[in-house]
């Protein structure tokens, strides 16, 4: 079940009906009810998994908060990792590792068969698990108390808005919502419902309608002109964007809908003047866990550079093997690891020079920033959208041989037309938002009348422009 | 107004009530004010289907079919030898059964067809065109029938909201005919022989589509009805491709089931790379070279004078 189907729409009227007209742990049984149906039906066998991994960590938790001898301690947090790390690597990466070391005794010249295992990787497996494991870490490092409902932590691994593509949402803040839901409040819901509509806008008309454009290119990267090149690789950071921030918004939204928060998943990440900046505003559920997870364990705060660094590009490059088992994430993610080091090595100069230009009145240098940076992310986007290394580069030889600069050589001129509208029209409302430091809900809030003008004329813009092709989410795969 | 009403008036917008039907509202009113608009547009522009429904037409050979059929023949060339201009009504993914529709309302709405040229490997083509041509399914019965024979759903939909109705790729190209007529397309994209050479076409993704070999037949003998001359056509295609998928062999064999109309075979007149767009699609000097071919084997003598100049009344 997909948030743009229509059956998705009639399971969420079901859902609201039980939700506001039940109260306390009957309504918990509902969310978990309809979170299992909701996962069921992309693939039911795979509800074990979801099960094995909550109840493990749920007693993992209790366990660990009734014990307080460290080698203990230690032993429990390494049940939970290996529980969860196990069902992660044998679904998601056992493939990729086996033919990764194949390849790499074929190098050293010893010859090895494929395996084909044949996994079915699970939908949302990277989104639950990371969430688990955030969980045991707190609990292990005593930030958090472990939950003393089974049914309740169910719900939290399990709920069916961000069960599938996040928000990777932390125990810490959606457990005790859990607990203590408010009252149906209707200026939340229209809220929640403006978010909800736009995500709807990022997903059928920014992202589906650029998708059709960027499938012909990456198909066949030799048939197309340069500039057709360079159009689909700019188009595909906004069908990224559009698809996932909408995936997420729409999921946040109906959170909030439901009196909820998931916390923010993207704040207009095209607007970043460094890179930093930029993980600050993409996936900022996924940049934060692995900040809190990965990169200060590793000694990311720590005085000496050379570990900074190593953890940098350390988390870096598990961050992109966490978007899939493929060297195409890997390079990813790698790149935007060198991205930062190379911005945290530079930064001293770069401030003193921001500074002069700025103290000069250069009011080109922050638009440059931002162009700087959403080219190079453009680039690291190639790899990620590339089937696999050979065609990614394919896809940069083909950009950088410059044949074919006029704009006459780009195939489907209607279709890059339409999908350049819509994002012309994301573009003015995040300049909007961007320029006057608002967020549209502070600003409909007070103005129930110009948010429904709004409303209506974001519904007419998406029943004249949206794609309804049944599109997936890309993070789904994830 | 005065204060106290529209206090009244702000507290019931910010109620769930007031609030939903105040976006149904204003929805509505735009959804309609708008499918108006566009409606307008869609009836003055020059864009192929747009003309059909407008009725200004002179005779014309008629060329139907998929995207295979928009470069078949150069409208010049064949103006040339026949002295009739050309009315090219094929659309990227057009099946059969829409062409004979759209041609039945073009014969409705006055237009004067002096010849078919009809691309048969569009048999291969399912009805998905009509998801845009639901455009003009409110002033086709035919369209409205398929519509909601084959897309209930949307159907249902094109009825509820009236800007459904221009959702999809035709309206953005209807837009932008209004300043131009679009007869005039040409494909001047030359295939790389490294992609020809490197990729194919799958047999599986031309398979003859239920309902379309009928609607060729029915063409035919409301052609032959009316004395109107056509032409059934398989265009070339890259010959690593057809030996690939042997689409006119099926296509022409199907085709003998339902009608006694010769098809005229050029899937294999071509072989140089420089003719192609890519695999099952002529750029504009593969159009010319077809022609010249055509003319050889006799295609155009139904309309051609004796001198090979256009024939006259």
């Amino acid at each position: 079940m997909n948030f743009v189907e229509l059956r998705f729409l009639i399971f969420f009227v079901g859902f609201c009906a039980l939700f506001f007209a039940t109260r306390g742990r009957v309504r918990m049984a509902v969310c978990l009810v309809f979170s299992y149906y909701f996962y069921a039906c992309w693939d039911w066998r795979f509800l074990g998994l979801i099960g094995l991994s909550t109840v493990t960590d749920f007693f993992v938790g209790r366990t660990l908060e009734r014990t307080e001898v460290p080698g203990r301690r230690r032993a429990l947090l390494l049940v939970s990792l290996l529980v969860n790390l196990s069902i992660l690597v044998t679904f998601k990466y056992l493939q990729f590792f086996l033919d990764s070391t194949v390849s790499l005794l074929g190098i050293l010249g010893f010859e090895a068969h494929r395996a084909t295992l044949g996994i079915i990787l699970p939908v949302g497996i990277s989104f639950y698990t990371f969430q688990t494991l955030s969980y045991v870490i707190d609990v292990y490092r005593k930030r958090l108390a472990a939950e003393p409902s089974l049914l309740h932590y169910a719900v939290f691994v399990s709920f069916f808005p961000q069960l599938v593509a996040g928000p990777i949402v932390r125990a810490k803040l959606f457990v005790p919502q859990l607990r203590e839901i408010p009252e149906f409040d209707w200026r939340g819901a229209r809220v929640a419902l403006q978010w909800i509509l736009w995500g709807y806008f990022l997903k059928t008309c920014v992202a589906d309608n650029i998708s059709p454009f960027v499938d012909s290119c990456f198909a066949w990267p030799g048939a197309n002109s340069s500039i057709s090149l360079m159009t689909g690789a700019v188009l595909f950071s906004f069908q990224l964007y559009g698809d996932f921030a909408g995936y997420s918004l729409i999921a946040i939204g109906i959170g909030r809908f439901l009196g909820l928060d998931f916390g923010a998943n993207f704040r207009r990440p095209f607007f970043a003047t460094n890179f930093s900046d930029f993980w600050a505003r993409w996936h900022i559920s996924l940049s934060t866990w692995l900040r809190d997870y990965l990169f200060v364990p590793l000694g990311g705060f720590s005085r000496s550079q050379v570990r900074v660094h190593f953890a940098l590009i350390a988390t870096f490059f598990l961050a992109g093997l966490w978007h899939g088992a493929n060297w195409n994430y890997v390079i990813f993610g790698l790149m935007h690891g060198v991205f930062l080091s190379l911005q945290r090595l530079l930064t001293p100069g770069l401030e003193r020079f921001a500074k002069v230009r700025k103290g000069r009145g250069d009011f080109l240098w922050v638009p440059l920033s931002i162009l700087f940076v959403f080219t190079l992310t453009t680039v690291s986007f190639i790899f990620f959208r590339a089937a696999d290394l050979s065609e990614a580069w394919e896809y940069l030889r083909g950009i950088a041989s410059l044949e074919g600069l006029s704009p006459s050589t780009i195939r489907y001129k209607f279709m890059v037309a339409k999908a350049g509208l819509m994002v012309a029209i994301l573009i003015v409302v995040e300049c909007v938002q961007n320029h006057y430091r608002i967020e549209g809900e502070a600003f409909f809030e007070a103005r129930p009348g110009w948010q429904a003008l709004a409303m209506a004329a974001l519904c007419l813009i998406i029943v004249l422009f949206g794609s309804f092709s049944g599109n997936s989410f890309i993070y789904f795969q994830f | 107004m005065s204060e106290v009403s529209s206090k009244r008036i702000k507290t019931f917008v910010a109620g769930p009530v007031g609030f939903l039907l105040l976006l149904a509202v204003v929805f509505f009113a735009l959804d309609r004010l708008a499918g108006f608009g566009l409606g307008k547009v869609a009836e003055s522009s020059q864009h192929r289907f747009a003309r059909v429904y407008r009725g200004e037409h002179e005779p014309s050979i008629l060329v139907l079919g998929h995207s295979r059929g928009v470069q078949l023949v150069s409208p010049e060339a064949v103006h040339e030898v026949s002295g009739l201009p050309v009315f090219n009504l094929s659309a990227n993914g057009m099946s059969t059964e829409v062409a004979e529709a759209l041609l039945l309302d073009y014969a409705e709405n006055g237009g004067k067809p002096a010849g078919i040229i009809l691309e048969v490997s569009s048999i291969c083509s399912n009805n998905r065109l009509i998801r845009d041509l639901k455009v003009f399914a409110n002033r086709s019965p035919r369209l409205a029938a398929i519509l909601k024979r084959d897309e209930p759903m949307l159907a249902t939909a094109t009825r509820l909201f009236h800007t459904f109705r221009y959702n999809g790729d035709l309206m953005p190209r209807i837009l932008f005919h209004c300043f131009g007529d679009d007869q005039a397309f040409t494909n001047f994209t030359v295939a790389k022989p490294e992609f020809l050479a490197e990729t194919s076409i799958a047999a599986a993704d031309w398979q003859i589509q239920e309902g379309n070999p009928a609607a060729v037949a029915r063409i035919v003998s409301w052609a032959r009805e009316r004395n109107i001359p056509v032409r059934l056509v398989v265009g070339p295609f890259w010959p690593a491709a057809e030996a690939d998928a042997k689409v006119s062999e099926r296509v022409i064999a199907a085709l003998g089931e339902v009608t006694d109309e010769k098809v005229w075979d050029y899937s294999a007149s071509l072989a140089d790379h420089r003719f192609f767009a890519d695999h099952v699609h002529l750029n504009a000097d593969g159009a010319m070279e077809l022609h010249r071919v055509m003319l050889e084997s006799g295609f155009f003598g139904l309309w051609q004078g004796r001198d090979g100049k256009g024939k006259t009344e």
